[in-house]
């Protein structure tokens, strides 16, 4: 290979450096970011394919939807708030009342059953 | 006697005269000539006769047959290919760095190769066996721990290019001026580096003399070649053509789009290929410069010394003064023509069709073997 004079090597050098210091628009930089990859799992297979597909599902969403959905659940939250004494007095209500009808119940099943058996009982001895 | 296995090709979108388009079709026509039944299934791109849409594939996604995943963008494929129970073969072509497409209109390439990149562990669960262009991009798939790979060269038969028959209102035009040709072949756009192209030009021009100029074949990005690129030409004097009619004064033309038999009159005519790309994962036209005996000089970058290996002039991108003097002994210095033509046509013989196709039918033999 022909060896260029020094001169020109040096006007060449200078030359290319003035390039790159004038012209940043050609000269490319990696991004670090986009080196660091993440690990693919389920969730992020099942993200990426909604995100990818997304535009085969038509979003319908009206335009008073979006202002009074945030109304609708403060409230609804508020309420919850403001109920949660009464609601737990009506809690234990409820409780004991469930544990009376479970005995009661108890108590009417017995009942029946021994009923049955006395009445098999007088039936037998009828018959004899 | 079992049944012969479908071997069939998937890729997000087909482009037929983009290298993994030619990639595509040399392996669907050589897996026919072999007797398998074989297809190419694309999302985008779908061609009457070439290419069928992706949907397509489901009846043949069944466990015995062969599948080829051509790799070099995200895409929503991997995820239509986590249902395939057939055998899968990732073909990867390497995809461009995320840095080369800094302008607004080419955002959406961009996150398309950040995805891509995201999706080397998907791809890593998916595939059974990788097939990388060069020993370049297989090193990319080391790094994520893929098993079960080969280095196989992009599928090409360059002789084919020799035979067409060259433009002749191209080849009238080119010989009607008498100064030297650099050519390029490639899209314009920020990786295959058409401003360090220009620099050299301008520095040839500058320091030994006016007796050449420069022609970049290739689409053109409106931006970087458009804008960019032509603005730099004005700054320093040049002048350019972009697309046709081409004026014969020109110091670099730009052809934009062409079709083979001009492409044929650009390498006949061409006296230096000259290669400044800073990324590429096999670089094709290195090897039809190769076969059309030209004389190469290209920057140590990516895959390019792989596949240039001893057959050209390899020069630092931090050095541009070994680039200038290499460029001048390859257009003025007589024996240095002679040397590096004979040993760009030696290089090319590497990848001449039957060394090509023996190393393919290799690779799908052993394939084929453990399948059985």
């Amino acid at each position: 290979m022909k060896k260029l004079e020094p001169a020109v090597e040096l006007a060449v050098q200078k030359n290319h450096q003035e390039f790159r210091n004038k012209h940043p628009e050609f000269v490319f930089k990696e991004d670090p970011s986009v080196r660091h990859f993440r690990e693919i799992t389920s969730v992020t297979v099942a993200n990426e394919m909604a995100r990818e597909t997304k535009f085969y599902v038509p979003v319908v969403d009206s335009s008073h939807r979006k202002y009074l959905a945030p109304f609708i659940i403060k409230t609804k939250r508020l309420l919850r708030k403001v109920a949660k004494p009464f609601l737990k007095i009506l809690f234990v209500r409820q409780e004991r009342m469930n544990d009376l009808t479970v005995s009661l119940a108890y108590g009417v099943a017995s009942l029946e059953m021994r009923l049955m058996k006395i009445e098999e009982h007088m039936k037998k001895e009828v018959k004899s | 006697m079992s049944q012969t296995p479908r071997v069939d090709q998937v890729l997000p979108t087909f482009g037929y005269y983009d290298a993994i388009g030619i990639d595509n079709r040399s392996i669907r026509d050589l897996l026919r000539s072999k007797g398998f039944a074989s297809d190419i299934f694309a999302e985008e791109g779908v061609m009457p006769g070439e290419c069928r849409y992706l949907s397509e594939y489901s009846p043949y996604a069944s466990k015995g047959n062969l599948l080829i995943h051509h790799f070099s963008i995200g895409s929503l494929v991997p995820y239509y290919l986590m249902g395939a129970a057939s055998t899968k073969i990732t073909r990867y072509h390497n995809i461009t760095p995320s840095k080369y497409f800094p302008y607004a209109h080419t955002s959406l390439a961009k996150s398309k190769c950040e995805q891509g990149r995201q999706q080397f562990p998907l791809i890593k669960n998916l595939s059974d066996y990788y097939w990388a262009d060069s020993a370049y991009n297989a090193h990319e798939l080391d790094e994520y721990n893929f098993t079960n790979g080969s280095v196989l060269p992009l599928m090409r038969n360059y002789k084919k290019l020799l035979d067409i028959q060259p433009c002749e209102k191209m080849t009238e035009f080119l010989q009607r001026d008498k100064r030297k040709t650099i050519l390029f072949v490639g899209r314009v756009v920020p990786n295959k580096a058409h401003h360090d192209l220009l620099f050299l030009l301008k520095q040839y021009y500058q320091f030994i003399g006016k007796d050449v100029r420069l022609i970049c074949v290739g689409m053109m990005d409106s931006y970087y070649g458009g804008v960019l690129l032509k603005q730099l030409a004005i700054d320093w004097g040049l002048r350019t053509s972009i697309y046709k009619p081409f004026s014969i004064h020109s110091d670099v033309i730009f052809t934009g789009s062409v079709n083979d038999h001009e492409l044929a009159s650009f390498y006949q005519h061409a006296d230096v290929f000259v290669c400044m790309s800073d990324h590429e994962g096999f670089c094709v036209p290195l090897v039809e410069a190769m076969n059309f005996k030209i004389p190469i000089l290209a920057h140590k970058a990516a895959a390019v010394p792989e596949t240039l290996g001893n057959g050209g002039l390899l020069v630092d991108k931090n050095k541009p003064t070994e680039a200038l003097s290499g460029l001048v002994s390859l257009l003025n210095d007589q024996s240095e023509i002679d040397k590096y033509s004979t040993l760009s046509y030696e290089r090319g013989k590497a990848f001449d069709w039957e060394n090509l196709e023996k190393q393919f039918s290799q690779r799908l033999d052993s394939v084929l073997s453990e399948l059985n």
